[in-house]
């Protein structure tokens, strides 16, 4: 590697820098190198991929693809209100657990308000938690990572004591069951074009709004975020709102695959979360990522468990190769110079 | 030269730390005005009253002879009073365009969510660039990616593009090469030919006596004296900032 800013003043002067981005001191090699390790999470997944297909006929097929995601449609919900969480420099651990809630307070509420009551209850419960991560973090100064083991404790206690600790067992109509839990739009499981819509909102605000830019100023310099005239708590609160209402929409998921409130699941969800940010190279330092590399780290990781299940390996091992996938990620997402939004 | 800034007995404390004992400052329309001292002297602490980081204890604050209260950023850069930090205040993983607008990005307003016109972004701060004479090759770059003379500039850059009427420039050539130096010293220069007020901390009394109209020099809080560069000499700016002369104004 050469020093960062030294000959940067010249024109690119091959197509590969043009294409590549790179600085006119770099030779095609470092150039592909470079480009490997920026886009690591990506690389990997290809190289996943191909590999997968390799060792399994029932890999590369439509119906196990799909499968894959909609069992990651929950999770995914979870690490797309991470990504603007780590993005603006903060942690939230309380995800798994609002989802837990959210399924408990959808079944409750659907047999007094109808599947539309559960609907925005359960959303208003999410955003109500989010803004109380956000509220403690930025009024009581309590670090985030301790704010959402508060509130992470707080939901799953609210969600064990609603339900008396029990499965709550409700009617949803016909339509929840489709969207939320089993309908198919051509071979689009519907779960996954909600999930879908929230990660393509989630992209846009991110990438392409005024918004998106105060994410990523607070999460890189917060000092200068302030002198620049940014109102730093409101943009925290929001970024935890955003998050419990991602949760409430995973935990409205679990109530139209399963048609029940249940107060133990979401059980680790947010870890998952957290390591599909991470995997797919949006830096815990803050200040860059975006919810497409989100959308990579999680396919990694969905990836990994399903070619692992195909090939009957043991659920033992498969934490092995969880837990060395996500250290080495982080290897080369620290290495990797430019962070893509 | 009219008085477009004027302080009048400006304190702060930091708990039992008097960091401002009682300041009167003025700015005059169009002058490069040097802030002088030794470290605690309060160079730092009156440029943040100025540009609304901190608020003051006492004191009033003058401009063009009306008198406003500055609490927050917004409200310094409400009357054109922009400032470059010491500490670089740049976002290091937003690229250049980014950093000249953070803050008041131009956008585009579709159902009522504000897009942002990142082509304009860029084009503009290309132009901002060019007219600064400053020379880097892209507007996308990230700023982590800038040698220190290109990273000051940015920060001079951003305040330059937007002020209307002050520049605060707070140890400026600080941790730069001599060229980069140079560079910086020649934008103070192209501000004051636009028009514009500067306020410049520097250690450097070089570089001040090459710059600055006025000299202001602090000690321990309180003005040691003001001093125009024509009727001054570096030996007696030295003094006034070693206490071992004091003019009483």
């Amino acid at each position: 590697m050469t020093t960062p800013g030294a000959g940067s003043d010249s024109a690119p002067t091959s197509l590969a820098q043009r294409w590549l981005g790179g600085r006119s001191d770099e030779t095609r090699k470092e150039l592909v190198l470079r480009w490997v390790m920026t886009n690591a999470a990506f690389v990997g997944l290809v190289a996943l991929i191909v590999i997968s297909t390799m060792l399994s006929p029932y890999f590369l097929t439509e119906q196990n693809l799909f499968n894959v995601l909609r069992q990651w449609t929950m999770v995914g919900l979870i690490a797309v209100g991470l990504t603007f969480v780590i993005i603006s420099g903060g942690i939230d651990l309380s995800g798994g657990a609002i989802l837990a809630c959210g399924t408990v307070v959808g079944a409750l509420a659907m047999s007094k308000l109808g599947a539309a009551g559960a609907i925005v209850s359960v959303v208003f419960m999410g955003a109500a938690f989010g803004y109380l991560n956000g509220a403690v973090i930025t009024w009581g100064r309590v670090t985030p990572f301790v704010a959402t083991l508060g509130t992470m404790t707080v939901a799953r206690g609210a969600a064990l004591m609603l339900s008396d600790g029990r499965t709550v067992i409700t009617q949803t109509p016909e339509w929840f069951q489709f969207w939320f839990g089993r309908g198919f739009i051509g071979p689009v499981p519907a779960p996954v074009i909600i999930a879908g819509l929230f990660f393509v909102a989630a992209a846009i605000a991110l990438r392409m709004t005024r918004y998106g830019r105060l994410v990523a100023m607070v999460g890189d310099n917060e000092v200068a975020a302030y002198r620049c005239g940014v109102n730093v708590p409101r943009v925290k609160r929001s970024v935890y709102v955003i998050h419990g209402v991602g949760a409430a929409l995973a935990g409205l998921l679990f109530l139209g695959r399963l048609g029940v409130g249940e107060p133990a699941s979401g059980a680790l969800f947010e870890l998952n979360g957290i390591a599909a940010v991470v995997i797919g190279g949006t830096p815990f330092t803050g200040g860059a990522g975006g919810v497409g590399l989100t959308f990579i780290g999680l396919m990694v990781i969905g990836l990994t468990y399903n070619i692992l299940n195909l090939l009957s390996v043991s659920p033992y091992a498969q934490d092995i190769a969880r837990g060395v996938i996500i250290v080495v990620a982080v290897m080369f997402s620290v290495r990797s110079i430019r962070a893509r939004r | 030269m009219s008085n477009l800034l004027e302080l009048q007995g400006v304190t702060k404390n930091y708990g039992a730390v008097r960091a401002l004992k009682g300041i009167d400052l003025t700015l005059r329309a169009g002058e490069v005005l040097a802030l002088i001292g030794d470290n605690g002297a309060g160079k730092s602490t009156l440029i943040k009253v100025i540009s609304g980081a901190i608020v003051p204890d006492g004191g009033r604050m003058l401009f063009e002879g009306r008198e406003v209260h500055v609490r927050r950023p917004e409200d310094a850069r409400a009357l054109g009073i922009e400032t470059v930090y010491q500490d670089l205040a740049l976002f290091d993983n937003s690229d250049i365009a980014e950093n000249l607008f953070a803050g008041r990005e131009p956008v585009r307003h579709i159902l009522g969510v504000p897009f942002l016109r990142r082509a304009e972004m860029h084009a503009e701060s290309a132009r901002i660039l060019s007219t600064l004479k400053i020379h880097i090759r892209s507007t996308k770059a990230l700023v982590k990616e800038l040698s220190g003379g290109q990273r000051q500039t940015v920060a001079i850059g951003r305040a330059v593009a937007f002020s209307q009427r002050i520049v605060i420039l707070d140890e400026p050539t600080a941790a730069l090469g001599v060229p980069e130096q140079e560079k910086v010293l020649e934008l103070v220069q192209q501000l004051r030919g636009g028009g514009y007020s500067v306020v410049l901390i520097s250690h450097n009394l070089e570089h001040i006596f090459r710059v600055s109209d006025r000299m202001h020099v602090l000690r321990q809080g309180e003005t040691a004296g003001v001093l125009s560069r024509s009727a001054t000499t570096p030996e007696e700016v030295v003094q006034l900032i070693t206490g071992a002369k004091r003019l009483v104004h």
